[in-house]
């Protein structure tokens, strides 16, 4: 059933003449569109909507500072305050926005980095094989079994707790599932028939890693990157969850450790900024999940055949990876 | 199967060295130290100077690490800068047993639950049960633990008050025997199951495609053919050999489900390593900062050792790599 020819991916092709100059990304948007159709598809992109938006237009919506008081204290949701007020009369629907906009500005350039990062080592490591993929493997090997959340512990603790300083540490400890996907596509690129030719026709080594493997990988990094996205969210609403945010910048995970004394009295302090944060990993987690679809429709989650996943990532042993995509093997033998 | 156990130890004592020298160089790296942390900003110059070489602050890093990893080879974990000079050794020791007993039962919990739940949705898969149970799983995958550690405080101990709010025994009763135990099996409950969560949804979801893969086998037909009910060829057939990714997913988690135990204690007030590495991060307090690190890393290692084991036991194909 899925074979992306049919009477709404004709209209999304843009006509004949596109097609002809590029199947592959008729295909893509086909795929893509179906993809975004299904019930996860639609709850995550709009989640990642809300979460972008509430980001970049924090000051928009609610402008003024969001540490200052706005309004009486410990005050239920209500019309002035959508979802209340905390202890200082701050307003929480602000705090949430502001809290967000930190979140997504850690992800944006955690994931940035880790890409670069990820993507480097994997295809060089794939790529040039040997002792060079033996170093670069127990090398990531190494960042894998170390606990994330404990060295971030000790980073934040030791260098104090800036938004910079825990992106650098995300971002330089956050690759290594990125790596591994990428090195496992690019030990099976690199047997194909136009490798070869690349390579005899001279092409340098980065040279072919740039414009011929890197293409090529990209849509997988996209996919494992949103799941990297969702744990770095994650792992920094816990570092601000025990204090170790930044203290200048309003955090979900902080929003929701300031809850804890109150909890018998507000709920609602803890409430909205932790589905805040449910709201942006869903956000990402989803919409991984509909790229991943829409990149090979086969292995559709949604789609009616079975799906293996691409066992060449070396998907089990990444739990995470397996876990937030829908992606299972589910052979329909009666 | 002896070359396969020796190289497995090797690269696990590689990694935990690794994680020992970046550590110990982050640290280092670090502006500040443990003296400043003490004597807070009143204190003298010829004080500070005391205290750094008592606590051997002065002397090279290479002399500081080294003294460091000869000491931990003899088991010793050397002394809290912070806490009266007690021994590391005995600060996790007092603490450890709480967390153990925090994430070994969540780790049973999810494992066996985890298990039963993949196995009863692949028994009816594709219909409304299993839809529901996936949706339920991607939601607990995107829930952060302390947010749920707040919900279910708010939820079952302060509305329906049917749990206790914090810690780990009653403080105003003294129960002994069977009636301690119970108290603290009363005061586990919320937390080991907030715990459980995540990771009792990532185990049924990889059981039930695992299950999935091969009930379609030929094996599982057979056993139907030969008059087994369902829930035998199911149970007793395909899960034997549905369990293998299953035992690597729970045995590479250990590392996350120790950082969840992390947070998960400190909603709860549970006297475990949770706040002991909250205070002592705070206070940079050395040796109780890298006492806990190594314990981490180190139970990680061996929970993937134990996994690469019990695969490779399992099955011999996995021993070669």
């Amino acid at each position: 059933m899925p074979g992306g020819t049919d009477m709404a991916g004709t209209e999304r092709t843009g006509g004949p003449g596109r097609q002809q100059s590029g199947p592959r990304h008729g295909q893509a948007a086909v795929a893509f569109g179906r993809a975004v159709r299904t019930p996860s598809g639609v709850i995550g992109v709009s989640f990642l909507v809300v979460a972008i938006g509430a980001a970049l237009m924090a000051d928009t919506i609610a402008p003024g500072d969001p540490f200052a008081s706005s309004g009486p204290a410990l005050r239920p949701p209500s019309a002035d305050h959508l979802m209340g007020t905390d202890n200082f009369g701050r307003d929480i629907a602000q705090a949430v926005l502001y809290g967000m906009r930190t979140s997504m500005t850690i992800v944006f350039w955690v994931v940035a980095m880790s890409f670069v990062i990820g993507v480097a080592v994997g295809m060089v490591s794939g790529y040039l094989g040997g002792w060079v993929d033996d170093l670069l493997s127990r090398l990531t090997e190494v960042f894998q079994s170390i606990p994330l959340f404990f060295l971030a512990l000790l980073v934040v603790g030791f260098f104090g707790s800036g938004v910079d300083n825990l992106i650098l540490l995300l971002g330089f400890t956050s690759w290594e599932l990125l790596a591994r996907v990428v090195r496992a596509e690019t030990l099976s690129l690199r047997e194909r028939a136009y490798m070869e030719a690349a390579r005899s026709s001279g092409a340098s080594t980065v040279r072919i890693l740039l414009r011929h493997v890197l293409p090529n990988v990209a849509p997988t990094a996209v996919v494992v990157m949103a799941l990297v996205g969702s744990r770095v969210i994650l792992i920094e609403a816990a570092l601000s969850f025990i204090g170790l945010g930044d203290p200048n910048q309003i955090s979900l995970g902080y929003l929701v450790s300031s809850a804890q004394p109150f909890l018998r009295v507000a709920w609602w302090m803890s409430i909205f900024p932790g589905l805040a944060i449910v709201v942006a990993v869903l956000a990402l987690n989803l919409t991984g999940d509909v790229i991943n679809d829409a990149l090979d429709p086969r292995r559709s989650s949604s789609g009616r055949r079975g799906r293996r996943r691409r066992s060449a990532a070396g998907t089990e042993a990444v739990p995470d990876l397996a876990a937030s995509t829908q992606a299972q093997p589910e052979p329909r033998n009666p | 199967m002896l070359p396969f156990v020796l190289r497995r130890l090797g690269r696990g004592a590689l990694a935990v060295a690794t994680i020992l020298v970046v550590t110990f160089g982050l640290i280092q790296l670090a502006p500040g130290d443990a003296v400043d942390a003490l004597a807070g900003a009143g204190g003298d110059e010829a004080t500070n100077d005391y205290l750094r070489s008592y606590l051997q602050l002065d002397r090279p890093v290479w002399e500081q690490f080294g003294s460091y990893a000869y000491n931990l080879v003899r088991g010793d974990l050397g002394v809290s800068f912070v806490q009266g000079g007690t021994p590391v050794v005995e600060l996790i020791g007092d603490r450890l047993g709480a967390t153990l007993l925090l994430v070994g039962t969540a780790l049973a919990l999810s494992s066996i639950g985890g298990i039963l739940l993949g196995a009863l949705v692949a028994r009816w898969p594709f219909g409304r049960f299993d839809a529901a149970v996936s949706s339920l799983s991607l939601v607990a995958f995107a829930i952060p633990t302390f947010w749920l550690a707040q919900i279910f405080v708010l939820v079952f101990a302060i509305r329906a008050g049917w749990f206790p709010i914090q810690g780990m025994t009653d403080a105003r009763s003294d129960y002994t025997g069977w009636a301690a135990v119970g108290d603290v099996a009363y005061h586990l409950v919320l937390p080991a199951t907030v715990l459980a969560v995540s990771q009792l949804a990532l185990v049924a979801r990889v059981t039930r495609s695992g299950l999935l893969a091969e009930k379609s086998n030929d094996y599982v037909r057979t056993a139907r053919a030969k008059g087994a009910t369902e829930r035998r060829a199911i149970l007793g057939h395909a899960l034997p050999n549905a369990l293998l990714p299953v035992v690597t997913v729970i045995g590479t988690r250990v590392g996350l489900l120790f950082t969840y135990a992390t947070v998960t204690e400190i909603v709860f007030g549970w006297p475990g390593l949770g706040t002991l590495l909250l205070t002592a991060s705070q206070s940079r307090d050395r040796p109780v900062l890298l006492g806990l690190v190594l314990l981490v890393s180190v139970s990680v290692v061996l929970a993937n050792l134990l996994t690469d084991l019990v695969y490779g036991w399992i099955d011999p194909r996995a021993r070669r790599h």
